[in-house]
């Protein structure tokens, strides 16, 4: 029956038009009792009877007259987002073009077609900008991060939707409670975090297994993760502390069925390294293993064409080209996708890269998956000599030092006469040698005492000459005189050469990678690596297309790690996309942030030109609004 | 081809070029970054100085 105050068909029946054609006759009446007669085509009755189910006019007795309605027309799906006007570089390579682009439940569901007719509860106007796939990020160490901090700030709005975590042999799982405290060490002295930051923000909350961390991080990211499981946390799980020796067959087996689950669970591969050591110059846990166990553990990545990623000797050409050579012996061996980072080029042995990368060709022509990792970003390091920079490792007698945990007792080492001519003849040795450590070149970033703020922006050196002492000197007496709070920079490391490093990027057999995003924080900014690619590689030095450099850091990357469900623009994939401006974006200056548990300086890039940032469907960041809060929408995208 | 864990320099050049009288240095010359290492040439005292299972070693002069 209809409502009360609704008019409701009392009689209807079938007649002849005027022009021949099927009318309905039908009786309405009203609430107030007067009845009316109506006559409609049955061109227009006959679909709403359909839709209705009814089969026979007697049948819409009683029923409301609203039912013979021409029903509407179908309306447009609506839509999440649409995305109108913008440039779609869909991550293929293909030329850009111009079209929408349309999500739903966290899905692109059109590409290309206009989507005027269609709504959606969030319209991004991108007239003059480019919609492309959310980039990928394939070597981060953002995994103590994440547990703090689900945005992986400042990640995100460099268009990053995808992270690969667990580099180096260290993940942050399996790890069981009486070894959490050796690994929180090699994580901070390797991946240079502050104690303070790591000991507060990572609260184990999972417990020890990979599976129920995977499950922990899923609950509470912004972003999508993609786990690598570290060799030598496998290692400590298995050997349990006597893990400086090789494996037995049985823990070789039980390392085998561990990774297993890891793989089972999410992980994208298995991680592992040949130059990382422990806080007591020791070589990390993998290093420790037999050849055999890699060649174990890559026949487990086998069963599910899973990742082998190492760290090699990247100061050694020739041993590059050994750990090259066998990884194309494992990737064919084992048919696994293998990648090693970083490979930088360096001015003084221009050749080296050449070398590298012809061995690289000769495992890929020959059919292995062979992948050096290539940062857009040239090498500068920051430091104060409060905490211990990775540099100082390399200076006779700087390392014990910079490593003494008390602040003050390190003040007085450093006012110590005899501890400090050790530290000046270690210096000089080092700036005296042929490619050395040159401490004249070293740049003071910025001063504690306005006294010394003329300084800022002066090398060592020239500050040096002002004082009438040595580089070496002045290194430790502006510590000393700012209670190590001087910041200075080691500028222009390495990989400076554009012409060089865009030749390496638009490589075909290069992956595009190593920012070592979450690591390093004091020492250098390692988020802005896409935006470099775009302002300096794209826009001004023309190594790439536009199209080409989206393609290596979206769909190549996926195609790479075996992450199938996202990296294009393409209908029926997740629906990650960044939409910036192809004409300002760009890595933004680097500053400091205090953002970090435990305060301390990192430094941090902010974005430049991107407009909006969307994982799997929910917009997480934009230029208008920045994070959005709530949005949690990441996954394990191994998942 | 890769060390034995524990061995030194000389355990891999009295393994592979046994014919060699000057096969330690030629070992040593040939890989300096293993030579440079703590305790890899002679016996170790301190085993954890020795070769790993991981390290390259290079039997033969880098090609010219």
């Amino acid at each position: 029956m209809t409502a009360a105050h609704e008019p409701e068909i009392v009689a209807a029946s079938l007649a002849a038009g005027h022009d021949g054609l099927a009318e309905v006759a039908v009786d309405i009446r009203y609430s107030n009792g007067a009845v009316r007669t109506l006559t409609l085509p049955y061109e227009t009755v006959g679909p709403a009877l359909v839709a209705s189910g009814i089969e026979s006019l007697d049948d819409l007795v009683g029923r409301p007259w609203t039912l013979l309605l021409e029903p509407p027309a179908k309306a447009s799906p609506a839509m999440d987002i649409i995305i109108r006007n913008g440039t779609i570089v869909d991550g293929t390579g293909a030329p850009g073009y111009r079209g929408d682009v349309g999500i739903e439940n966290g899905r692109i569901v059109s590409v290309g077609p206009s989507l005027a007719d269609s709504d959606a509860a969030t319209v991004i106007d991108a007239t003059g900008r480019v919609v492309a796939p959310g980039f990928v990020d394939p070597h981060t160490h953002v995994d103590a991060q994440l547990l703090f901090d689900p945005y992986a700030f400042p990640a995100i709005e460099h268009g990053v939707t995808t992270v690969i975590t667990g580099n180096c042999s260290l993940s942050m799982a399996p790890v069981r409670p009486d070894h959490r405290d050796r690994f929180s060490r090699m994580f901070r002295l390797i991946e240079e975090m502050p104690a303070a930051a790591f000991d507060r923000g990572v609260d184990w909350r999972w417990g020890e297994s990979f599976t129920a961390m995977v499950d922990e991080i899923e609950r509470d990211i912004a972003l999508n993760v993609a786990p690598l499981v570290g060799h030598s946390v496998l290692r400590m799980y298995v050997l349990g502390d006597d893990s400086r020796r090789p494996a037995t067959p049985d823990e070789v087996e039980q390392m085998c069925t561990l990774l297993r689950d890891c793989l089972a669970a999410g992980a994208v591969g298995l991680s592992t390294s040949y130059v990382d050591i422990e806080e007591d110059m020791r070589p990390v846990p993998c290093r420790w293993a037999d050849h055999s166990e890699l060649e174990a553990l890559c026949a487990v990545l086998g069963e599910r064409d899973r990742m082998l990623q190492i760290v090699h000797e990247f100061f050694d050409a020739d041993l590059t080209v050994s750990r090259i050579e066998m990884l194309g012996d494992l990737s064919r061996r084992f048919n696994i996708p293998t990648t090693l980072s970083p490979l930088f080029h360096n001015a003084a042995t221009p050749r080296t890269t050449e070398v590298v990368m012809e061995a690289v060709d000769r495992e890929v022509s020959s059919g292995a998956r062979v992948w050096p990792q290539v940062q857009t970003r040239p090498i500068d390091i920051s430091w104060t000599m409060e905490e211990r920079s990775i540099m100082f490792l390399v200076i006779p007698g700087w390392w014990p030092v910079l490593s003494i945990p008390s602040k003050q007792d390190k003040l007085d080492a450093l006012a110590d006469p005899a501890t400090r001519k050790v530290l000046i003849d270690g210096l000089d040795a080092l700036s005296a040698a042929p490619g050395g450590l040159d401490a004249s070149s070293f740049v003071i970033r910025d001063v504690m005492l306005e006294s010394n703020r003329h300084l800022v922006g002066r090398t060592v050196c020239e500050a040096a000459a002002e004082r009438g002492t040595s580089p070496a000197e002045t290194l430790i007496d502006l510590a000393l005189e700012e209670e190590l709070g001087t910041w200075f920079m080691r500028p222009n490391i390495g990989h400076v050469d554009v012409e060089a490093v865009g030749a390496l990027l638009a490589h075909p057999n290069v992956h595009i990678g190593a920012s070592d995003a979450g690591a390093h924080v004091g020492s250098f900014a390692t988020y802005g690596d896409t935006g470099l690619l775009m302002s300096r590689f794209v826009r001004e030095s023309g190594a790439l297309t536009l199209e080409a450099a989206v393609k290596k850091v979206t769909s190549d990357v996926c195609a790479i790690w075996g992450l199938r469900d996202r990296g294009q623009l393409r209908e029926g994939l997740a629906a990650d996309v960044v939409v910036f401006d192809p004409d300002t974006i760009a890595r933004g200056e680097e500053i400091a942030s205090d953002d970090f548990p435990g305060g301390g300086t990192r430094w941090i890039r902010r974005s430049i030109g991107v407009d909006a940032v969307i994982v799997n469907g929910t917009v997480t960041w934009s230029a208008d609004g920045g994070y959005v809060d709530g949005a949690r929408a990441g996954v394990i995208a191994t998942r | 081809m890769f060390a034995h864990h524990g061995e030194t320099l000389a355990d891999v050049a009295a393994r592979v070029l046994a014919d060699d009288p000057s096969r330690v240095q030629s070992l040593m010359s040939w890989n300096l970054h293993l030579a440079l290492r703590r305790n890899v040439v002679g016996q170790p005292d301190d085993p954890a100085g020795a070769l790993l299972g991981t390290d390259i070693v290079y039997t033969e002069p880098p090609l010219a």
